[in-house]
């Protein structure tokens, strides 16, 4: 697939008054954090993320208290994603667009993760994701199923 | 309305068949009017009273020089083109211009470079049009790399054309500096590389050398601008056809 | 807290942590700024003919050495992307990084040069007007330095390609400074160069984060 347009607010997304790209949190492959500085320096840091109250909250809920200070390039890399899910959803934007958001998480952490996406899709949001596993929210309401081959 | 019209001209099809069509009239009208430029050039026209028979690299020397600034400016005009609309044919035609328009930079250099030995002495002289004729061989050069070393093609084209934009806005900024360093060096040197006033009968070999070489040119846009759009489509159903 | 400065500020925190980078140019440009006294010809007229071109030479190259770095590491974390979704203007975003950039890898540079430019046997006024020259300069360069970086993103050896592409765009800057410091010191006129040089400068504070950020944008697909 690889024809067709886009359109948000009734502006394609490749228009140049279009903002789209405001609306978006992206979370890809790369985690979009500087391994230099620490978690918690790259979340204060972070240009994007809007909504600093939720911070405490989501740095528990995905239980990473103990490693705020490192580096990232010193997280593993489950909560190295850890990291970039919280500016993700601090962001304040109404469109996610997650690949793969729930692969390298433990347990907790994915309920966890699939609580706050529950309460975006509540307050008018929209998740874009691909996922691999087939976990699959109670919310979701539209369903792609790409096979390859 | 007319813009729809030249954007249907753009389409690959189209433009190969109008290209192939054009190509063979203007690569022969061209290396006629070429061949018949040299004779006059080379045997007809008289001898420089100060020079000899060394000026007539002139012959060469000033078209090459004079194409590898236009098809500079061709490049970059295509790649304009190409980036605003979207067009792939520009793309490739860009792409196509560049080889030849570094082989007339290299001309240029070397027939310059000939034409030196007898007029100054040496092969080579830090004068305002042959450095700023170098660095317009490394902004061909830097475009094909560019070109050469990005693997996806859509990519490639984009980078490419906007740095031949760049080269267009920087042209005559390196240009005006080369000549603004070269007048405080040389001074002496420049007044006897202009040739201001040329006789008639020298200059009608000139004229025709400069019109056969850009009509060669054309012709050479549509050759190679058509190799490149077939490569591109190789998949598409019109090539096939063809 | 407002976005560029936010951006600025990690710029920065993070170049601290890679001053490595910064080093390597700093270093470059010492050494060749001390080495040609000692390796040729160092009575004063020579040196004073040289200081320009070696002075323009050495930011020039210094300033290649570290440029890779510019855009890669952001490149492979992501952070590109993020900015490119940001509320702000990604072009204002990029002409922050460049700034923060330089801050970090020419600044240093024209601090020293007062230093090396004296082992020439340079004035004091002349040592001004040497790190004026090189403010300017290496002003307008981070910017053609940020455009090539960006370019050739993604390609993997790509040092060959950067130099030629950047020299041809680079050689006005390089012409008019050595021009401007070898008039000071001659005690000739030098607004004539000087006015090009601010104006070089101008204009690559217009034109390069927006081609920059072309460029990156053609990189990132």
């Amino acid at each position: 697939m690889s024809s067709g347009r886009i359109i948000w607010n009734k502006i394609s997304i490749n228009d140049i008054d279009s903002t789209f790209q405001n609306e978006v949190a992206y979370l890809g492959h790369k985690n979009g954090l500087i391994g230099e500085i620490s978690a918690i320096d790259n979340l204060r840091m972070n240009p994007n993320i809007s909504d600093l109250t939720q911070l405490d909250e989501l740095i528990s809920g995905f239980d990473l208290d103990s490693c705020m200070q490192n580096p990232v390039e010193t997280l593993s890399s489950g909560q190295a994603k850890k990291v970039a899910l919280i500016c993700l959803i601090s962001s304040g934007r109404s469109i996610w667009i997650m690949d793969e958001p729930f692969a390298n998480l433990d347990d907790a952490s994915k309920d966890f993760l699939a609580l706050k996406m529950d309460l975006h899709l509540q307050r008018h949001g929209m998740i874009i994701r691909t996922s691999n596993q087939g976990d699959l929210s109670q919310l979701s309401k539209l369903e792609i199923i790409l096979e390859s081959g | 309305m007319n813009l729809k019209k030249i954007y249907k001209y753009g389409s690959p099809p189209n433009f190969y068949r109008f290209a192939m069509k054009l190509e063979p009239w203007c690569l022969s009208l061209g290396l006629f009017l070429t061949a018949i430029g040299s004779i006059g050039g080379l045997f007809i026209a008289p001898k420089d009273y100060q020079m000899g028979d060394a000026f007539r690299i002139i012959y060469f020397h000033v078209p090459s020089a004079y194409l590898s600034m236009s098809a500079y400016a061709a490049m970059g005009i295509a790649s304009i083109i190409g980036i605003v609309w979207r067009s792939n044919v520009a793309f490739a035609v860009a792409k196509s211009i560049a080889p030849f328009g570094a082989l007339m930079t290299a001309v240029a250099l070397i027939t310059g470079m000939l034409w030196g030995k007898p007029m100054w002495g040496t092969a080579w002289v830090w004068d305002a049009r042959l450095t700023s004729e170098f660095i317009l061989l490394l902004l061909y050069f830097g475009y094909i790399a560019l070109h050469a070393t990005i693997k996806e093609q859509k990519r490639a084209d984009r980078a490419a054309s906007l740095l031949a934009i760049l080269g267009i806005v920087n042209l005559p900024i390196i240009h005006y500096s080369v000549v603004w360093w070269n007048t405080l060096h040389q001074a002496s040197t420049i007044s006897k590389l202009d040739s201001p006033s040329i006789v008639g009968e020298m200059l009608w070999p000139l004229l025709l050398m400069i019109i056969g070489y850009m009509i060669f040119f054309i012709g050479v846009i549509c050759r190679g601008g058509s190799a490149e759009v077939l490569m591109r489509e190789k998949r598409s159903n019109w090539v096939k056809e063809v | 807290m407002n976005i560029y400065f936010q951006l600025f500020s990690r710029e920065i925190r993070v170049a601290f942590k890679r001053w490595t980078d910064a080093l390597t140019g700093f270093i470059l440009f010492f050494l060749i700024a001390i080495l040609f006294p000692l390796i040729s010809d160092s009575n004063k007229e020579f040196l004073l003919t040289i200081v320009g071109p070696i002075m323009m030479f050495s930011a020039f190259f210094a300033s290649m050495l570290s440029m890779q770095n510019m855009f890669k590491p952001d490149f492979q974390n992501g952070t590109i992307e993020q900015l490119m979704l940001s509320k702000g203007s990604f072009v204002s975003l990029i002409l922050t990084k460049t700034i923060a950039y330089w801050l970090f890898t020419s600044l240093p540079l024209i601090l020293i040069s007062g230093l090396t430019a004296s082992i020439y046997f340079v004035s004091a006024s002349g040592i001004l007007i040497i790190q004026l020259t090189l403010l300017l300069s290496t002003l307008t360069m981070v910017h053609i330095n940020a455009f090539t970086a960006a370019i050739t993103l993604g390609i993997r050896y790509p040092g060959a390609l950067m130099t030629l592409i950047i020299t041809p765009i680079t050689l006005p800057i390089l012409i008019f400074g050595s021009k401007t410091i070898e008039n000071s010191i001659l005690g000739a006129d030098i607004s004539g160069p000087l006015y090009f040089l601010t104006g070089m400068m101008m204009l690559s504070f217009f034109l390069g984060p927006w081609i920059t950020a072309s460029a990156l944008k053609i990189s990132m697909d």
